[in-house]
């Protein structure tokens, strides 16, 4: 070999492909369903697409800065439920005005994720298991309030929230873009947001190095529910009515999302960016699969199957080179 | 007896990439005999024991175990023919028992298959009573202390009626009492005809119970030598190639002492751990804490730094109490603290040398709370090149450096602070002489730098040669301080542990 050949030979070794990984499977799936299904690629259909993704972006932004510490929050679906119901039976039955009913909700979604980070930080639980206690507890509680609700139409003011448009475009979708690229670039050059990656990485260390590691975890738990309430208010908008089993299984959903965006359950990694890509990819495999015409009663095992490859990938790309 | 071979290396030659870990080593080590190999960090030793225990396939050379040729490469096979290592790292089930632990693999068992718990007790009791053990076989293993945890590892080592064991640095992070019992323990095993590989730092030790002493230094074999032939002096030049000086010299009084207090700890309690400490450190003074196992220095070291709470006392800096009490509050007050464990704290193994070094610093490291890149690289390099540190890149993650390096690194996240006071917790843990004569270079320097110090070391020696003044704890309380002359080891060892 030239000189040069094992030059770039090198280079290219040198390139972490596990790094873009996430990129290249969107594009790629992008293009396969673009070429193949001609309804794909389609204004209307991407737009709906893109339009879904904001609706529920804001619950991948919780589970990704928790990921990165190294914790986790399953009650994420529930508490998205719960907020949307809240709000409607607050706004419908107790007739608050809207913007009223909105603060109390997020004000409880917030008191729920303090309550969450209290017991993680205050009691070193683990919050897989405290947060399935939550999210069963909301499931519940949401259940309670549906029936008592019944099956209702919410009033015009609320439902009209998911489909307030800036230049024909839905303002979440701008928000969506907003809020991702700002984040983004916070937690790669903001010296607070850096501290999640050294918690995520060693929490002991982090610790003996001045990082305020249970402030830091309570703070993103709040955050996380009420990103998560705010979601359920702006799904149950979109909606126009109480649904059974709203939200349900979201929890693995996002989590599977940002787990092909690179993110760990053991921390120290992860990015807004790429868990967005995740959902996206996760959202355009389940859209092609109706355009294949699959049976919807598929969709849970794809989704499994996907989850499934990513870590299996993810563990082989990312293992650790023989350290000598 | 005629002296046996009974394991042969023969031309072992083992390369990672670029580096050369092994050229050509060949020697053999003879039945019952305990034979250990000498090198600094990066010399191949691991490398080298990895081959020998199957982990790892060499790329050219012949391995003979008793005689035949060992070609089948893998730890289980090792195990069978009766090669067996204890690692660094405590690898104890600390759920389960002692006799558990020294008999893991569940062999005693009755005819339905179930555990055979009174065969495991009585096969653990014999194991323990064989080295005059005072251990109860059903005791959780949780309740003994590091050293007798060790022991107990070294046994389900040996148990199985093994020929070869491999002892990774076994007296790591002990005390002079343990590491007493731990090494009269070694010898017995030696004359129950078992041959021992032993990987150690210290040399005096390893002068001492040694048979012979292989020396290893670039991934080259240097010479094995009859520990009755060499001196410590000699093993050093044999092992670093070059005289190493200051190693233990009787430290020159520091002139930079200014005679008031910096740091004063008065009455400072806590149920179980500590009680009535008191004592004070000057500005600019190095301060030595020295206790065995168990006598409270480890943890009166985290209750300093806020890493622990305290239930009685006081703790005040420049006269001032210190009401809150946390490590991001004591490092405003221009603390910073070692870790006595860098596996465990004190670096981010999977992120660069750059990010390790930014994150106490993040905000000096920043303009407007945004990271500048450009100045972290900066500052890394600059200490990288104040602290001799080998590393291909600031880039470089520690999880890629050696022991030694590792521990510059940790050194100088600390340093990057400028604190006023540095809590130093065995600031030498595991690393070859070289590094360490480095390292209490930069110790013995930090006065210079209007810097208090308080090391925290189970090696006497160390302190000896770093420290202005020692106080000496035992059972959980400050038993003692000693200044200039009454510095002196055997002085120090009765109060530490005298009755």
């Amino acid at each position: 070999m030239t000189e040069a050949g094992s030059k770039i030979g090198k280079g290219l070794r040198n390139v972490n492909f596990g790094q873009y990984s996430i990129y290249i499977v969107t594009v790629i799936a992008f293009l396969f369903l673009s070429l193949t299904r001609e309804n794909f690629f389609r204004y209307t259909n991407v737009y709906s697409l893109v339009f879904g993704l904001s609706m529920e972006f804001l619950l991948i932004i919780g589970i990704t800065l928790l990921l990165i510490m190294g914790e986790v929050d399953l009650s994420i679906g529930s508490v998205y439920a719960f907020a949307g119901v809240f709000t409607g039976l607050l706004v419908y039955e107790l007739e608050i005005p809207l913007i009223v009913s909105i603060v109390i909700c997020l004000t409880v979604t917030g008191a729920i994720g303090f309550v969450n980070g209290f017991l993680v930080v205050r009691f070193r639980a683990n919050s897989l298991m405290i947060t399935i206690g939550t999210m069963i507890f909301f499931r519940g509680l949401t259940d309670v309030l549906i029936n008592f609700l019944k099956g209702i139409t919410y009033p015009y003011e609320y439902r009209a929230i998911a489909n307030f448009k800036i230049l024909n475009v839905n303002f979440t979708i701008f928000l969506m873009f907003i809020v991702i690229i700002a984040l983004e670039y916070l937690l790669i050059n903001h010296s607070s947001f850096k501290k999640l990656y050294y918690i995520g990485e060693n929490t002991l260390s982090a610790k003996l190095y001045g990082i305020r590691v249970d402030r830091i975890k309570h703070t993103i738990f709040i955050v996380t529910s009420m990103t998560a309430g705010m979601a359920g208010i702006l799904g149950a908008s979109r909606s126009g009515q109480t649904v059974w089993n709203t939200g349900q299984g979201l929890e693995f959903k996002m989590i599977t999302a940002a787990i092909l965006g690179g993110a760990s359950l053991f921390g120290g990694k992860g990015s807004v960016v790429k868990s967005l890509f995740g959902l996206f990819l996760l959202t355009i495999i389940l859209n092609g699969l109706i355009m294949y015409s699959v049976d919807p009663v598929w969709t849970d095992v794809v989704v499994g199957t996907v989850l499934i490859l990513a870590i299996v990938f993810d563990t082989r790309i990312n293992r650790e080179k023989l350290v000598y | 007896m005629a002296v046996e071979e009974i394991l042969k290396i023969d031309s072992i030659a083992k390369r990672f990439g670029v580096v050369e870990a092994l050229k050509d080593v060949s020697f053999s080590i003879n039945r019952s005999e305990i034979h250990t190999i000498l090198g600094e960090n990066g010399a191949g030793k691991s490398t080298l024991v990895k081959i020998i225990k199957g982990e790892l396939k060499p790329d050219r050379g012949r391995l003979f175990f008793e005689g035949k040729e060992v070609t089948v490469i893998d730890p289980l096979y090792a195990n069978s023919i009766g090669i067996t290592m204890v690692h660094q790292e405590l690898t104890i089930f600390k759920d389960l028992n002692v006799g558990e632990n020294i008999f893991p693999n569940n062999i005693f068992k009755t005819k339905l298959g179930l555990i055979n718990k009174k065969e495991l007790l009585e096969q653990s009791r014999r194991q323990l009573a064989l080295f005059h053990l005072d251990i109860e076989p059903s005791e959780k293993i949780a309740n003994l202390s590091v050293a007798e945890q060790r022991i107990v590892e070294i046994l389900r080592a040996t148990a199985l009626k093994r020929k070869l064991v491999i002892l990774d640095e076994p007296t790591s992070g002990l005390n002079e009492i343990d590491v007493r019992i731990l090494l009269d323990l070694i010898k017995r095993l030696k004359s129950e005809g078992i041959s021992i590989v032993y990987i150690s730092h210290r040399i005096p030790e390893v002068l001492e119970i040694s048979d012979r002493i292989t020396i290893l230094k670039d991934g080259n074999y240097v010479s094995t030598v009859e520990k009755e032939s060499v001196s410590e002096a000699d093993l050093i030049r044999l092992m670093v190639g070059r005289e190493v000086e200051l190693l233990y010299s009787k430290k020159r009084q520091s002139t930079k002492i200014v005679e008031q207090a910096y740091f004063e700890v008065k009455d400072l309690g806590k149920e179980n751990f500590v009680q009535h400490v008191s004592f004070e450190l000057f500005k600019n003074e190095i301060l030595g804490i020295y206790g065995l196992q168990g006598s409270g220095v480890e943890k009166l070291s985290q209750i300093l730094f806020g890493l622990d709470s305290y239930d009685s006392g006081s703790i005040r800096i420049e006269g001032r109490d210190i009401k809150k009490h946390h490590p991001d509050q004591m490092m405003q007050h221009g603390f910073i603290y070692l870790s006595n464990n860098r596996k465990q704290a004190g670096l981010f193994f999977d992120m660069s040398s750059a990010e390790n070094m930014a994150c106490p610093v993040l905000d000096k490291v920043s303009k407007n709370k945004i990271l500048k890149r450009k100045e972290i690289r900066r500052y890394t390099q600059r200490f990288v090149e104040r602290f001799n540190i080998v590393i291909p890149d600031v880039k470089t993650k520690p999880k890629n450096l050696s022991g030694g390096n590792q521990q510059k690194l940790m050194f100088s996240i600390c340093l990057g602070t400028s604190p006023r006071c540095v809590l130093l917790n065995e600031p030498t843990r595991g690393i070859d002489v070289g590094a360490k004569a480095e390292i209490h270079k930069f110790i013995l320097g930090l006065p210079d730098e209007e810097t208090s110090v308080i090391v925290f070391s189970s090696e006497l020696p160390e302190l000896m040669s770093l420290c202005d003044r020692i106080v000496v704890m035992k059972n959980n309380t400050v038993v003692e301080e000693l200044t200039g002359d009454d510095i002196e080891e055997e002085r120090i060892m009765a109060l530490a542990a005298g009755s």
